[in-house]
């Protein structure tokens, strides 16, 4: 707990602790330091901005950035900048490749974070500004100088990111926990001066896709992955070869089958199908659902066992290694018939993340 | 690696223990068609254990065979590159490409990777540079499987592919040259227009890869032969490394590997089939053998076939010489089906001539053929001496059947040797030149395409 008691659930003060034990930023106390410690003095601005807008009490470890430090850190941030420009240009056609909606959104998140992260360091750097002037160091017109040249950077990129295309893309983390967390954890007096990003305009980005999409489907440009998605999801099965009458008829293709994911609204489970191609007649497919775990493993959503599974009207449940069974003769004539074609699991709809997976 | 979803990254990173059984599968179908030839074989393996926990069948993951089969339909080739991406852990240290070569009109190579498609086009270059492909044929190197480059995987074929060379231009050859590869042949070699075969690197890769595919002969530029048996030695693989040759012209340097790679056609697979497999034959003893075993029967039934007027196939008595080889001896027994037979060659060339007029022997008297051999203690430099020697041969094997059908062979030996043959046979014997279609290129006569001409000496004596 500190003075605004706050934890530091999310690892801030550990990030301030590593940045200030890098021993790169021994190099300010000479005279040219190099791009590593620059990049030092950078995490370092990053973290301990953090702290400020979290309200985390970094204790013995607080301070503020002399100048030099300073100094390097708006350089290295500066880089940072026109690296961040380049990937913001290139986020539609990246997003628009991303194989799944997790891959989209983690592009997104990484734009957001990164752009995180320059408030934060515009905390820190503001501060070392300003603490250079009163106790009049004498290159404190040049810190001074040097911190308006980032804040300038920084509107340039902010009019990149502003671009509707771009604040589209972004609104995309509205579904998710991300942009939540960051308000909850902001201090006074950030809590009360929200930048663009958490004042609720992605969340209007958010609204106005959904609005659009729904009136001009087929001119859109950007389309949401999960609606991509239940599409392709629908047309695999539409689409799929005429069943053979035994799977030893199968011309030993080299690829075999067809992938179809899923995922649980909160984002704890995934659900697998692997679609033969060509099918089999009469032949039993499984869905295999598991538990995302931390560390990026999976297990079994045993969790789940006993909870109905459906998919086009195709009912099955869940067995206690976290299986569901379904004929996919069934499947394939669902998908002509059926309206509805979404993965239901329970009471709820699961998001498809299928896109582009052949 | 731009395009390449950071969830198959993910997957690509983690080492066969990390990844469940689904995310193995979901890695393998995220692949495509390059699943078999990128993935190592313990994450298919995972992968296959996945699909039939599921409840598919093996039928329907055959297509994820480890390791997969290489192309040996006319035209085809594969490369063996060394992977660029040390990070992906699932991925094999040596990759296979499988590849054909086509022939006609025009088509867009832009689905192949950069540095293959630049290393084919230097293929095409010197070839067509050497004389080997005409300048006027267009020819595409292609994917072996269709999409093979426009899955998800393609961005991991990317390379550089120099070391592809010799291994493309092989294939190049033999798809002009109407032939076949054999899957179990492999060769490694970069190509310099100066110089000829260049070294290449990643040889502990590649030669382990083979070793997996069961690749019998790899062959490796001369420069990297030593270093390739060492590792060979050193790692225990099963294969025979031999040198491609230090030679400018493209043939030349691959001759050797080039005869080992040809699929040789049987006994009963169509002629031209057949004269493919004689032409890419590179050593003179299979070469012979091929051409007994598999040509000279067919061939000679074609060659009786043309002898106009047929009472000129009547022959009891054959008289042949031995050269360099002794399949055209074969021919004419098998064209004329003598009763009896000599065959001579020359006495002062008798270390050279003799084994090979032996060999000839016993395979003829394998077909039931009365054979004799005789040496010659004359040649070329005394004609006249030959001519008495001849007419001595002659009495010898007819004896007091002097007027017995006899028929000299003047195709082998030598112009004067020849010559002689016209001062020295009797009015009754018919001379026989087998003219034949010569491909320069490969020093060869064509088979099946030799055309008797037979002439009656009666006839030749009376028009001089």
């Amino acid at each position: 707990m500190n003075a605004h008691g706050k934890s530091d659930a999310l690892g801030y003060l550990e990030q301030l602790r590593d940045a200030l034990a890098d021993p790169f930023l021994d190099e300010f106390d000479g005279q040219s330091p190099s791009e590593e410690a620059k990049q030092a003095a950078a995490r370092l601005a990053v973290a301990l901005g953090y702290c400020r807008l979290f309200g985390i009490d970094a204790g013995e470890d607080d301070g503020t950035l002399p100048v030099p430090e300073s100094r390097g850190a708006i350089e290295s941030l500066l880089g940072q900048i026109h690296d961040l420009r380049e990937q913001i240009q290139t986020l539609p056609e990246r997003w628009d490749d991303a194989a799944d909606g997790f891959e989209a959104e983690s592009l997104c998140a990484d734009v957001l974070e990164q752009r995180m992260d320059l408030w934060a360091a515009m905390v820190a750097l503001g501060e070392a500004s300003l603490s250079a002037l009163i106790d009049e160091d004498p290159g404190a017109e040049e810190l001074s100088e040097d911190v308006e040249r980032l804040m300038n950077a920084i509107f340039d990129l902010d009019d990149e990111i502003k671009q509707q295309e771009i604040l589209l893309l972004l609104s995309t983390l509205t579904e998710t926990e991300l942009l939540e967390n960051w308000r909850r954890n902001l201090v006074e007096p950030y809590a009360s001066i929200l930048p663009y990003w958490l004042d609720g305009t992605l969340e209007d980005a958010a609204q106005y896709l959904e609005r659009e999409f729904e009136a001009t489907v087929p001119r859109f440009k950007v389309v949401k992955p999960e609606v991509r998605a239940s599409q392709r999801t629908r047309e695999v099965f539409k689409n799929l070869p005429q069943p053979l009458a035994v799977a030893a008829d199968a011309q030993a293709p080299p690829n075999p089958f067809i992938l179809l994911k899923w995922r649980s609204p909160d984002g704890q489970y995934l659900a697998r199908l692997f679609v033969p191609c060509p099918p089999v007649t009469g032949q039993m497919v499984r869905f295999n659902l598991v538990k995302l775990q931390p560390d990026g493993t999976e297990l079994p959503a045993s969790d789940l066992v006993g909870t109905f599974i459906s998919l086009g009207g195709v009912v099955s449940q869940i067995s206690a290694d976290g299986s569901a069974h379904m004929d996919l003769d069934a499947l394939v004539k669902a998908a002509h018939e059926q309206k509805e074609f979404a993965l239901r699991v329970g009471d709820s709809i699961w998001e498809e993340s299928n896109e582009e997976i052949k | 690696m731009g395009d390449l979803p950071q969830s198959l990254k993910r997957l690509l990173s983690c080492s066969v223990d990390e990844l469940s059984h689904d995310q193995a599968m979901e890695l393998a179908v995220q692949l495509g068609k390059g699943a078999r030839w990128l993935l190592k074989p313990e994450y298919l393996e995972k992968a296959k254990t996945a699909a039939l926990n599921m409840g598919f069948s093996k039928g329907q993951i055959r297509g994820w065979q480890v390791p997969p089969s290489l192309p040996d339909e006319r035209g085809a080739c594969w490369v063996v590159a060394v992977t660029q991406q040390p990070d992906f852990k699932a991925l094999r240290e040596g990759v296979v490409v499988p590849l054909r070569w086509e022939k006609g009109s025009y088509q867009d190579d832009s689905q192949l990777p950069e540095g293959l498609l630049k290393t084919a086009q230097s293929v095409i270059q010197a070839l067509k540079l050497s004389g080997e492909i005409r300048e006027d044929q267009q020819w595409n190197l292609v994917p072996a499987e269709e999409c093979l480059f426009t899955d998800l995987g393609r961005i991991l074929f990317e390379g550089k592919y120099a070391s592809g060379w010799v291994s493309l231009a092989a294939g190049l050859l033999l798809a002009a040259g109407n032939g076949r590869p054999r899957p179990d042949v492999w060769a490694t070699g970069c190509w310099n227009f100066e110089t000829g075969v260049a070294a290449v690197d990643g040889l502990e890769e590649k030669l382990k890869t083979a070793a997996e595919y069961k690749v019998r002969r790899f062959f490796v530029p001369a420069s990297c032969l030593k270093k390739a048996r060492q590792i060979v030695d050193q790692l225990r693989l099963p294969l025979q490394i031999e040198s491609l040759a230090d030679s400018i012209k493209p043939r030349a340097a691959l001759a050797q590997y080039l005869s080992s790679l040809a699929v040789r056609a049987g006994r009963h697979a169509p002629p031209e089939a057949r004269t493919a497999t004689y032409m890419f034959i590179n050593d003179q003893q299979e070469l012979t053998e091929y051409y007994l075993d598999c040509i000279v029967e067919d061939s000679a039934d074609k060659v009786r076939q043309k002898i106009d007027p047929p009472e000129f196939r009547k022959c009891r008595y054959l008289i042949t010489t031995v050269s360099d080889s002794y399949e055209i001896v074969c021919l004419s027994h098998l064209v004329f089906r003598p009763e009896s037979s000599l065959i001579v060659f020359t006495q002062s060339k008798a270390d050279r001539y003799q084994p090979l007029a032996e060999k000839a022997k016993e395979w003829l008297k394998g077909k039931n053929f009365d054979v004799q051999v005789r040496p010659l203690k004359s040649d070329s430099s005394r004609p006249l001496e030959l001519v008495s020697e001849y007419q001595a041969c002659v009495q010898e094997l007819l004896g007091q059947d002097r007027d017995g059908p006899l028929v000299i062979d003047i195709t082998p030996g030598t112009k004067l040797m020849s010559v002689a043959w016209a001062y020295a046979a009797p009015r009754t014997a018919r001379l026989v030149y087998y003219e034949s279609e010569f491909d320069a290129a490969k020093r060869k006569p064509k088979p099946f395409s030799e055309k008797p001409s037979v002439i009656s000496v009666q006839e030749l004596l009376r028009n001089t």
